[in-house]
């Protein structure tokens, strides 16, 4: 792997325990029900829901935090379901989601979603079309769909993205 | 339940308006009157969610809190919206802290979130507010001879602590609908599996291997129609079949639950966008008892 | 209130099963009397159906159908079959049990076990001994040693054409037979009344009941019975066909937070290794493999046992859990998805036989004995003892003692321990009149 050798350490688990949805991280008792059942583990070479609690449990703190892999997960949460010990790895890769936003590491996909959202209020502004606006009308829909552009913008503070519309 | 607020999530409106008339075809056939939401925002599932608990609260937040105000239940017909609205819902409900920051921000609108407002996802609706006797009752024209897989979504029923929608581990509404309407409903491998929707913002191929597994074991099953109880799902179910790994098969029509539910119901096709459905779903309307109108 | 002329120094032991055995030899050999009631036609519990036993891999029914003689034989053990505890008052030294003998149609003091009865019977009823893979008459003995060796009409299937009656040459079937209740005075109370299994439908993803080669380990345990509804051939259920891939899969209904079990059942690995063992004794040729999450050999001889299940026997061992099972229409096999834990890959595997192996959960009735007894539970459901460390026996009512999976999973060993532990208990408290 690295040049450097990791010393192992239960730091980055508590610290993913404090919140929300991290709690349980320390109760995974590696049995690989999160992997069987996970359908992107499947397609992917790289994803590994439980090998990534592994590592979390480790304490790999920068790799992780730094990684494209918990935004992987697709929060369908069939390993939260089964796992039978009550972790869930959905929410335990949601909080490493929420730390890592934190310290500035949001993959590019969900940037340019953002960017979107806080100039409309949603996310298909740029979708909606004459041709859609069209089909609503002969269905006898609303054609304007009324969404409030501004109340995001007062939700900047909360949100640790650079401005790169 | 006589009326209700409909949040139409983002996507919906643009990419499957059907599903939107038909829902609200339906649900005034069935004696619930829906009005739109307007002036809201994007629920923030998955990336708003990622990124801060406390701006995706706010968002739900305002959302339940302008439902508050006409003193109306919401209905959410995206399984996304519904998972969004509903986890939020259960963080104001139980933590004070958060409940007072959420408050703080939706203050200067002189809007308050005080949990007087349910959440309610279309197969709720369905299957609790307005119940099974009476969807039962109102079928003027049943099908015959068909056969449908249902597909209900992760969203839509996990997690089962917070969002109290049918059995996660072996759902039946959208099955029991179906059967009202007299089609058979089919078991297949994989039901509760995800259709890969989430997945089309990371790694569009890993989501589309995804879907396209899921209409394999529909396949496998013998079903004749996909039905559905989120637009996301819809889409992404769709569109793995026109994914060119896929060219040489027959493609299954996939209709939301209420577009399904509409011509047994007696409601006119045009009401009911089944034009715009981009898998042909002629086959399933001749099933009708008596054809298709 | 008790005085001296009411004080009794019979033990009633409730539940026959190999710990209540033991309890009902151990009190008698001292010289007191037992009342042992079984609420099966036949003492004999669990073990009577198990093939073989962990981790020697004796045979069950030799090592057990020697102590169901001594019992029966036993002049100060009188038998209660086919009975059920109604209820219980009084107090330690003095305990007045009401005892519901049901009406089996079949006089004990005169049937011999001969069997010309069930052969003429016309009715077949899916047999409960054999986990309903097999057939019984409605005129049946539970198997071939039962004790008392007496039949039993199941009147729930009984058609009264009374067949039976006329071929017996006793004489031994009586429909006039009606339920009795009879009371029994009794100093202390034994209980033994057994476990019984984690119901696996609760786990739809494992298709138990919807997938046909995915089967229980009782069923396991009966397919592989040379006494069982297959005559000890093991075979697919969907085709009859012998297995050549077959996968167990531990910790079903044990170590689930989500399904409200969360503690370890104890006996499920050592189990599950014995039938895997099992299952490559029958087929040498056979693949056979367990998957898990963590292997609990703890015993004496535990550990030695799962190393020879794999050296010695070649059972494969998979260190990961199972997610969902998927059937082929076609060919019943069945595949799921695994995560090799200990290497990191995830395998697509496919099996012709699964066998879940449930966890033990508290005997069926437990709560409703329990609250009539007025003892206290666990929040595992069991009874509650007074004190792990000094009074591991006894219940929260004094003279109420408890053995066996009573308080809690136990292998066949520490049953029959647990048995002896209550027999001497219990004659303490009526040897000390009563005294703690």
């Amino acid at each position: 792997m690295g040049e450097s050798v990791h010393t192992p350490t239960s730091s980055f688990a508590e610290e993913l325990a404090a919140i929300p949805g991290g709690e349980a991280v320390n109760k995974c008792i590696q049995c690989g029900i999160c992997t069987a059942s996970c359908a992107v583990a499947r397609y992917s070479d790289e994803y590994r829901p439980r090998q990534l609690i592994q590592k979390i449990l480790l304490g790999e703190r920068e790799e992780v935090l730094k990684s494209e892999l918990p935004w992987l997960c697709m929060t369908c949460r069939l390993c939260e379901e089964r796992c039978q010990e009550g972790v869930s790895p959905a929410e335990v890769f949601h909080a490493v989601r929420i730390l890592a936003a934190r310290e500035g590491h949001v993959p590019l996909a969900f940037r340019q979603v953002m960017a979107a959202l806080m100039r409309d209020g949603w996310i298909l502004g740029d979708s909606y079309t004459d041709f859609e606006e069209e089909d609503r009308e002969d269905l006898g829909l609303e054609t304007d769909l009324g969404w409030n552009n501004e109340f995001l913008h007062r939700l900047k503070q909360y949100l640790p993205l650079e401005e790169d519309e | 339940m006589n009326e209700i607020l409909l949040y139409r999530g983002c996507t919906t409106p643009v990419r499957l308006p059907a599903y939107e008339a038909a829902t609200i075809a339906v649900l005034e056939k069935l004696g619930v009157k829906v009005r739109d939401m307007k002036d809201v925002t994007c629920c923030g599932a998955q990336y708003v969610e990622s990124i801060s608990q406390i701006a995706f609260a706010a968002m739900s937040g305002r959302i339940l809190a302008m439902a508050e105000k006409e003193g109306l239940d919401i209905l959410a017909i995206c399984g996304a919206c519904s998972g969004s609205l509903k986890i939020n819902k259960h963080l104001l409900d139980h933590n004070e802290e958060a409940r007072g920051q959420v408050n703080d921000i939706l203050a200067e609108e002189g809007l308050k979130y005080t949990g007087k407002v349910r959440v309610r996802h279309l197969l709720q609706v369905l299957a609790e507010d307005i119940g099974f006797s009476e969807v039962e009752r109102a079928i003027v024209k049943p099908y015959e001879g068909i056969k449908i897989a249902a597909h209900y979504g992760c969203h839509v029923t996990r997690p089962f602590e917070i969002v109290q929608v049918d059995d996660p581990e072996n759902p039946t509404i959208i099955d029991q609908l179906a059967e009202i309407a007299g089609a058979e409903s089919v078991d297949y491998a994989g039901k509760t599996r995800c259709c890969g929707g989430p997945m089309l913002a990371m790694d569009e191929k890993i989501a589309t291997k995804i879907g396209q597994e899921k209409i394999k074991n529909v396949e496998v099953a013998g079903a004749d129609v996909i039905l559905t109880a989120c637009e996301f799902c819809d889409l992404q179910l769709t569109q793995v079949q026109f994914d060119e790994a896929m060219s040489s098969t027959r493609r299954i029509p996939v209709m939301p639950i209420t577009q399904f539910l509409g011509p047994a119901l007696g409601i006119d096709e045009d009401r009911l966008g089944l034009g715009l459905n981009r898998i042909d779903p002629s086959p399933v309307l001749d099933a009708l008892q008596g054809g298709s109108a | 209130m008790s005085n001296g002329a009411a004080r009794s120094n019979n033990v009633l032991v409730v539940g026959g099963g190999v710990a209540g055995m033991q309890a009902a030899l151990d009190v008698a050999n001292q010289g007191y009397k037992v009342y042992l009631v079984e609420k099966a036609p036949s003492i004999g519990g669990r073990m009577a159906a198990l093939d073989k036993t962990f981790p020697t891999l004796d045979c069950s029914a030799c090592i057990l159908t020697p102590r169901l003689s001594e019992v029966a034989r036993h002049p100060n053990i009188e038998l209660l079959t086919y009975s059920e505890v109604q209820s219980v008052e009084g107090s330690l030294g003095d305990f007045t049990v009401r005892v519901l003998r049901k009406a089996r149609y079949v006089r004990e003091d005169r049937c011999s076990g001969c069997g010309d009865c069930a052969r003429e019977c016309p009715v077949e009823v899916p047999n409960e001994f054999d986990e309903f893979l097999g057939f019984r008459k409605a005129i049946y003995v539970m198997f071939p040693q039962s004790t008392p060796n007496v039949y039993t009409i199941d009147a729930e299937h009984c058609i009264r054409c009374k067949r039976c009656e006329r071929v017996c040459e006793r004489g031994a079937i009586d429909f006039d037979m009606q339920d009795e209740i009879v009371e029994l005075k009794v100093g202390v109370v034994v209980l033994s009344i057994g476990y019984k299994l984690f119901d696996v439908r609760q786990y739809p993803r494992l298709g138990y009941g919807h997938h046909r080669n995915v089967i229980t380990a009782m069923e396991f345990e009966r397919l592989i019975n040379a006494a069982g509804p297959t005559k000890g051939h093991l075979i697919r259920l969907s085709d009859g066909r012998m297995p050549k891939r077959i996968g167990f899969i531990q910790c079903v209904g044990a170590r689930d937070v989500k399904k409200g079990v969360p503690n370890c059942s104890r006996v499920c690995c050592m189990y599950g290794i014995k039938n895997a063992v099992m299952a490559r004794e029958h087929y040498p040729d056979a693949e056979v493999t367990v998957y898990y999450a963590d292997i609990r050999a703890f015993g004496k001889g535990f550990e030695e046992f799962y190393e020879m299940a794999k050296t010695r026997f070649g059972v494969k061992f998979i260190k990961g859990r199972v997610g969902e099972i998927v059937e082929d229409p076609e060919t019943a096999n069945l595949q799921f998805y695994v995560e090799d834990t200990l290497s990191g890959e995830i395998l697509d595997v496919e099996h012709d036989m699964i066998v879940l192996c449930p966890g033990l959960q508290p005997a069926e009735d437990l709560d409703k004995l329990a609250e009539m007894l007025g003892l206290d539970t666990s929040t595992d459901g069991y009874i509650e003892t007074r004190d792990a460390f000094a009074a591991p026996l006894e219940t929260n009512h004094p003279g109420i003692l408890v053995c066996g999976c009573a308080d809690g999973p136990k292998d066949i060993p520490d049953s029959v321990t647990a048995g002896s532990a209550a027999a001497m208990k219990a004659t303490i408290l009526l040897s000390s009149g009563g005294a703690k």
